[in-house]
């Protein structure tokens, strides 16, 4: 029973590291308090969901879909054309939110988003 | 040669060139403002065409590059794509003249009229879109444009909102990815429409799938359109914002979303599922939930933009009520509500900026009497505020009316008293700024009205609000045509 | 702030900076760097790779060398309106080729019809693909040049459109 759980574990292993990643990504994202941390999670979240969505891809023993001789096996190039496109757009996200990491150390002067609040309730009473 | 069949592409395409082209027009800045108001002039043409061809010959898709639907990339225009892309372009062409006569708030004015051009292409890219992975890029593209022209203003406040809404997002675009990847893995197809015929077969065989892919979509597209306990963004990034995009943002950017949930609901989902799956159910109580809290936090606020974004939380969770709650006219409603609310809010937010901008007051309590020294702004927002409220005769009774209707349609006449009692909130926090305005000593006898070009915009929403409230019959076809699309 | 200015301090620093060995393996480096660039932009339509990848790297390669030598000395020749100017090119060329086909009467973007198509495994194949993929290298070098010189300008200018 034990083994058969494993086995099917072990023949999702690309699913479940990529939840694994994403639920990594999530809490800290979620919990911790330097914004570059966050930024950092926010990237491992997202490498998580395109090693999930290239996995749907994946074939065993599947090449590079070009047309050449000798290649009968194919992975599916959909995904990882449509992963190239999401990891453009994480590249935009992350460079957007450093440079308004900048900004926002440039007028706070620190990195830490529980001193930022209270630096800013403290001007609002 | 340029047939009407070409025209929704065009629109993204000519919006999207005209971003890149604005940029290298620093030193002519007079060529890019033309540039800027002359795009958004040609797709509100070619949105009309757009819509009176949907409304004569049916639905519309374009193959982009020539493939057809499992290979290529397809826009889907139909009634709800058509009108929503109409609405998009009528209530951004008034925002994208405001941007350019009113008072400069932000350093660098190319750079915004880009960042708009790009948020205006991606959100008719994204009602358009037949193809479930474009629509993400689309969501994505307009997500960074909408954080950055938060975050153009400069200022500390800005800045600090517009990350917290920059971090949100990524979550749900990350979510909105998770799912899409669920749904590709049961279907095989990224074309919502072959993704709804290869769920009708495989839904059953996978449903804890569907059911993921589901509950990540309704989260993902949720944070970006605020719905209540994801909300929490919402009132600091529209009320830090510069006036143009604060308007932006609340009268189209948070409604796009759900016009893309409704469409992946309807289009690729299709609604016997969206009807089997608790969804529905979930969504009624957060919008409920959205109305309510939505205006009670409203009523406590002294700030007048971030009066203005708690209302736009309560009038998102209108818009959800309507379309979760699935009666012909309740979705009809919601769908009114989409214009209407970009109109009403629209003016509000721009009128509002303008006072801000004359006077330097920000708060509710300080606005003694500035009602007889900017008249006609204040008849502007008088009428805006009305509507918010739902009086007779005004566009927002139009929509109410509706909402209530379908949900005694729909047999849950509880939701028709919310509307109601939410209405009487709406009126326990928009009439203290009227109120406040016309009466009381006038303590500021130095403010003056802004030229005529800035009160132009707001004169014409304010003629808008009035127009539909007593002639709503005008977009009726489309909203019926709509209604039928998803009730169907 | 403490960082902002060590950041500034670094900035500086990398303006004054005389590293012989880092400006001499440089020198020897970066033009292979730039090849294999340009390598993987022409094969985007016949290996994997494209005009992200090949983009990516040539304005990596730009970045190296705006961080070797002086800043304030290659400023002239690797200036931000430069890549400014690079980045819209780029997206502007991608739009024009797709009106061709409008032009000649298919959907927008129609490569099969409008453009040559060669032999496929061929170097000159594939009708637009070739022209969309360097026009993309352009495009994205760039704007990862410009995304560099927007963070060493201290973020003044934040607008990071994709």
């Amino acid at each position: 029973m034990s083994m058969e759980i494993l086995e099917r574990l072990y023949g999702n292993i690309y699913y479940l590291t990529s939840v694994i990643l994403f639920v990594i990504g999530f809490h800290t994202m979620l919990t911790h308090r330097n914004l570059i941390k966050k930024l950092m999670a926010l990237n491992i979240m997202d490498t998580a969901i395109f090693l999930f969505f290239v996995a749907i891809g994946y074939r065993q023993g599947g090449q590079a879909p070009i047309l050449l001789p000798g290649v009968t096996s194919f992975v599916n190039p959909v995904p990882s054309a449509l992963i190239l496109t999401g990891i453009v757009i994480s590249v935009s996200f992350t460079a957007f939110a450093l440079a308004l990491v900048v900004l926002l150390y440039k007028h706070y002067g620190t990195l830490d988003s529980d001193e930022i609040i209270a630096i800013r309730g403290k001007k609002h009473v | 040669m340029f047939s009407l069949t070409h025209a929704p592409i065009l629109m993204v395409v000519i919006l999207l060139t005209a971003a890149f082209i604005v940029p290298l027009l620093r030193k002519h800045l007079l060529v890019a403002k033309a540039l800027f108001l002359g795009a958004g002039l040609l797709v509100t043409i070619l949105s009309f065409l757009v819509a009176w061809n949907v409304l004569e010959n049916g639905t519309m898709v374009y193959n982009v590059g020539g493939w057809a639907a499992p290979h290529g990339i397809a826009l889907v225009v139909d009634a709800f794509a058509a009108y929503v892309s109409l609405v998009i372009s009528v209530i951004s062409l008034v925002i994208f003249w405001f941007a350019v006569f009113a008072p400069r708030e932000v350093k660098h004015e190319v750079g915004y009229y880009a960042l708009i051009l790009l948020l205006t292409a991606a959100m008719h890219g994204i009602v358009m879109a037949g193809d479930i992975f474009n629509l993400f890029v689309f969501v994505e593209i307009s997500s960074l444009a909408a954080v950055a022209i938060i975050a153009v203003k400069g200022t500390k406040e800005s800045i600090e909102a517009s990350f917290r809404y920059l971090i949100l997002s990524a979550l749900g675009s990350g979510g909105l990815l998770f799912s899409i990847a669920l749904l590709f893995m049961v279907t095989g197809h990224l074309n919502m429409d072959l993704m709804r015929q290869t769920l009708e077969v495989t839904a059953g065989q996978y449903p804890l799938n569907v059911l993921t892919a589901l509950a990540f979509m309704v989260v993902g597209l949720g944070v970006k359109s605020a719905l209540f306990p994801l909300h929490i963004w919402l009132p600091d990034a529209h009320a830090n914002a510069p006036t143009a995009s604060s308007a932006l943002l609340s009268g189209l950017v948070v409604k796009v979303y759900i016009v893309a949930l409704m469409r992946i609901a309807y289009m690729t989902l299709g609604m016997e599922l969206f009807y089997l799956l608790p969804i529905r159910q979930i969504l009624l109580v957060m919008a409920s939930l959205a109305i309510v809290a939505g205006s009670v936090f409203a009523i406590v606020q002294d700030n007048i933009k971030r009066l203005l974004a708690f209302s736009t939380v309560a009038q998102v969770g209108y818009i959800f009520l309507g379309f979760s709650l699935l009666s012909a006219r309740a979705v009809e409603g919601a769908v009114w509500h989409i214009l209407i609310h970009a109109i009403m809010k629209t003016l509000l937010f721009l009128a509002v900026g303008v006072v801000i901008h004359q006077s330097g007051y920000k708060k509710i309590s300080q606005l003694h009497g500035l009602g007889r020294r900017m008249p006609l702004t204040f008849a502007c927002i008088t009428l805006g505020a009305l509507s918010m409220v739902g009086i007779p005769g005004t566009a927002g009774f139009i929509s109410k009316l509706y909402l209530a209707l379908g949900a005694l349609d729909a047999g849950q006449a509880i939701f028709a008293v919310l509307i109601l009692l939410s209405s009487l909130l709406s009126a326990v926090y928009y009439f203290p700024l009227i109120i406040t305005a016309y009466f009381g000593h006038d303590a500021s006898p130095t403010v003056v009205e802004p030229s005529l070009a800035v009160q132009l915009p707001l004169v014409v929403l304010a003629i808008a609000v009035l127009f539909y409230g007593l002639m709503p019959s005008i977009l009726l076809p489309l909203v019926r045509q709509t209604a039928l699309l998803i009730t169907r | 702030m403490w960082l902002f200015w060590q950041f500034r301090r670094l900035c500086t620093k990398v303006n004054t900076m005389h590293d012989m060995v880092l400006e001499v393996v440089n020198r020897l480096l970066l033009p292979f760097i730039q090849l294999f660039g340009m390598y993987i932009l022409f094969h985007g339509h016949l290996s994997p790779g494209g005009g992200f990848s090949g983009g990516a790297v040539i304005g990596a390669s730009l970045i190296l060398y705006s961080l070797t030598f002086r800043f304030a000395r290659v400023k002239h020749r690797l200036d931000h309106d430069t890549s400014v100017f690079f980045e819209a090119a780029g997206a502007l060329i991608y739009v024009a080729i797709g009106f061709v086909g409008l032009f000649f009467g298919y959907n927008f973007l129609t490569n099969r019809g409008v453009f040559p198509l060669g032999v496929p495994g061929q170097l000159w194949s594939s009708g637009m693909i070739l022209i969309i993929t360097l026009a993309l290298g352009a495009k994205v070098s760039g704007t990862i040049l410009s995304l560099f010189q927007e963070l060493l300008e201290g973020g003044s200018d934040e607008h990071g459109n994709p």
